[in-house]
């Protein structure tokens, strides 16, 4: 599908972004060519080829035991929102 | 001192010449004094380092060489109690409540970290331009950038503002900057660093590690931060070899690939000349070059840029503007409290980013673009697998050309991202790279790089040595901050 501002638009608002008019536009622009460019792989024949989707594949990945190792953070991580109060997050009213 | 490698300052401070206080006083008010100029720092963290050096020179223990050796973090390596920007306006007022593994070991070797180094934000950039907090001026020449995404930490190296600094690469962002400054640096193999506590931007091919003048320093660095870390479920058990050991070995014999793909590449003929003495350098050393090639290198870019935007739409949905981060004021409700407060604190590159791999990712393209990109990446790796059953280690230009101007690219993103051309594949492969200083183009360094196979950190960091004993490339500075 080609990538337009009605679509652009659509792709913000999935990803969480309030973009201005202005945005919209440049954004939209720069992802259409971007978008186009990509297209290339298309020339490569992948038929029957696994994808990588890490290059630790094949290696053991180290397994720890299921143990806690960590301390109760609350004091010190709670204080980096804005805004708190008695041990939680605020946020807008979500229920009507 | 400023100027000085990590073993001749060593020495300094083992006789007295000066203390570690004097040191880091000493490149604090450097900071302090040129930084207009270049605005390479982000955060000074004079307190800090004065209290920790105090402490060393109580001590006088310097027999590991790290100790009391001044380091510049990039600003997306968490520093507790100290801010961690990541470059965007986003975290301008996150202070990190906890050290990431990299810095806590770098710390524990004595080392004492006196700034935050500027950066594009989130690591997404070649040219320094997309940082909340400014570009970051050549320090060779003040109307060029200095790259990116790790520009900060380049820079203030090359000024003379820190014997060392930290990066991280994930599609180039180490090399890219340090070719441009005229500095050494390392992406070591995926894994060997840990990457607890480096702010995520793509996690399949984020690697961290050092930047400093020589490729000696580098090696001294490395070793202390690489190795195994439970916090990190992609870290490599892998043993760390002692990476000083082997840099004094002779390069006789070593036998060197040279792309066929990067020579036919369009360098410009400076470029080209520089890589041809880079080449008889090391063929005097006794370096075997024989040619190969890496036939998927064109379709590097596109197959990176599919995959480093998917994997930063997802790492960033983290930034919601309730737990840490920016929060937009007057937010009617949780749906528009996301979207302002993302939407005023992203900049335009990384907010395309992340709709580029919402997109990708999205149901009905993923196959296209995502699963894709995923195989073309089995196809890049199985060329460096291939071209390594050759070669003990692979020769190129860091960049298709010296840095270049501000504003010169900033508007047009696929032609600032082919200028990674010849480091993204070394990501995607998971393989380690280095850039040093092979010369000068119209007053602006060039860099060269090795590419080495996992985990043979050692034979680059050889390579790269004995070339720099050939050479001084690597000791020259900048006029503007002798």
């Amino acid at each position: 599908m080609e990538i337009n501002e009605q679509l652009t638009n659509k792709i913000a608002l999935l990803s969480r972004l309030q973009l201005t008019e202005e945005e919209l536009g440049s954004h939209s622009k720069k992802l259409a060519d971007i978008v186009t460019w990509v297209e290339q792989l298309q020339e490569i024949n992948t038929e029957n080829i696994e994808p990588l989707y890490s290059v630790i594949e094949g290696n053991e990945t180290a397994i720890r035991e299921d143990k806690v190792i960590e301390e109760n953070y609350q004091e010190r991580v709670l204080p980096l929102s804005s805004k708190h109060e008695a041990g939680l997050y605020l946020v807008p009213k979500v229920i009507e | 001192m400023h100027g000085k490698s990590i073993i001749e300052i060593n020495k300094d401070l083992k006789k007295g010449a000066y203390s570690s206080l004097e040191l880091v006083s000493h490149f604090i008010s450097r900071i302090k004094k040129h930084d207009d100029t270049i605005n390479s720092i982000i955060t000074t963290c004079e307190e800090q380092a004065v209290e920790q050096a105090k402490k060393i020179d109580h001590k006088k223990d310097f027999n590991n060489p790290l100790t009391g050796i001044p380091v510049i973090h990039k600003d997306i390596i968490c520093t507790k109690n100290i801010k961690t920007t990541c470059g965007s306006k986003m975290l301008d007022n996150f202070i990190a409540p906890y050290e990431s593994h990299l810095s806590q070991k770098m710390q524990q070797n004595g080392m004492i970290t006196i700034a935050k180094a500027n950066m594009d934000e989130f690591a997404m950039g070649s040219s320094s331009e997309n940082s909340y907090y400014g570009t970051t001026p050549n320090p060779w020449q003040l109307d060029y950038v200095s790259g990116g995404s790790s520009s900060g930490s380049a820079a203030a190296i090359a000024a003379g503002f820190s014997p060392c600094a930290t990066g991280t690469d994930t599609g180039g962002s180490i090399r890219q900057p340090a070719a441009f400054c005229g500095i050494s640096g390392i992406k070591p193999t995926y894994g060997r660093v840990s990457r607890y506590g480096v702010i995520a931007y793509a996690s399949s091919l984020d690697q961290a590690g050092p930047m400093a003048k020589s490729i000696e320093d580098l090696a001294y660095i490395l070793q202390a931060m690489s190795g195994y870390d439970n916090r990190d479920s992609t870290s490599a058990k892998n043993d760390v070899p002692d990476y000083t050991l082997q840099l004094a070995n002779s390069i006789k014999g070593k036998k060197l690939g040279l792309p066929k793909e990067f020579i036919n590449s369009n360098l410009p003929a400076t470029a080209s000349k520089l890589m041809d003495d880079f080449i008889s350098t090391l063929k005097r050393l006794g370096a075997d070059i024989t040619e190969i090639s890496l036939p998927h290198t064109k379709y590097s870019i596109p197959a990176y840029y599919i995959i480093a935007s998917s994997e930063c739409s997802s790492n960033l949905a983290r930034y919601d503007g309730v737990r840490f981060g920016y929060r937009a004021k007057n937010a009617k409700n949780l749906e528009e409290l996301y979207m302002l407060s993302r939407g005023e604190g992203f900049g335009d590159e990384v907010k395309r980013r992340i709709m580029l791999g919402t997109y990708t990712l999205s149901s009905g393209y993923y196959d296209a673009y995502y699963l894709k990109a995923q195989k073309v990446r089995r196809l890049i790796r199985d060329d460096y697998k291939n071209a390594f059953k050759k070669v003990d280690a692979i020769i190129t230009p860091t960049t298709p050309g010296p840095s270049f101007k501000i504003g010169e690219k900033i508007n047009d993103p696929i032609n600032m991202y082919l200028s990674d051309i010849f480091t993204v594949g070394s990501n995607l492969a998971g393989v380690p790279a280095l850039s040093l200083p092979i010369g000068f183009i119209d007053g602006l360094p060039f860099g060269g790089q090795i590419i080495g196979k996992h985990f043979d950190e050692s034979s680059i960091l050889n390579i790269g040595y004995q070339y720099q004993l050939e050479t001084n490339w690597h000791k020259e500075m900048p006029s503007r901050f002798t």
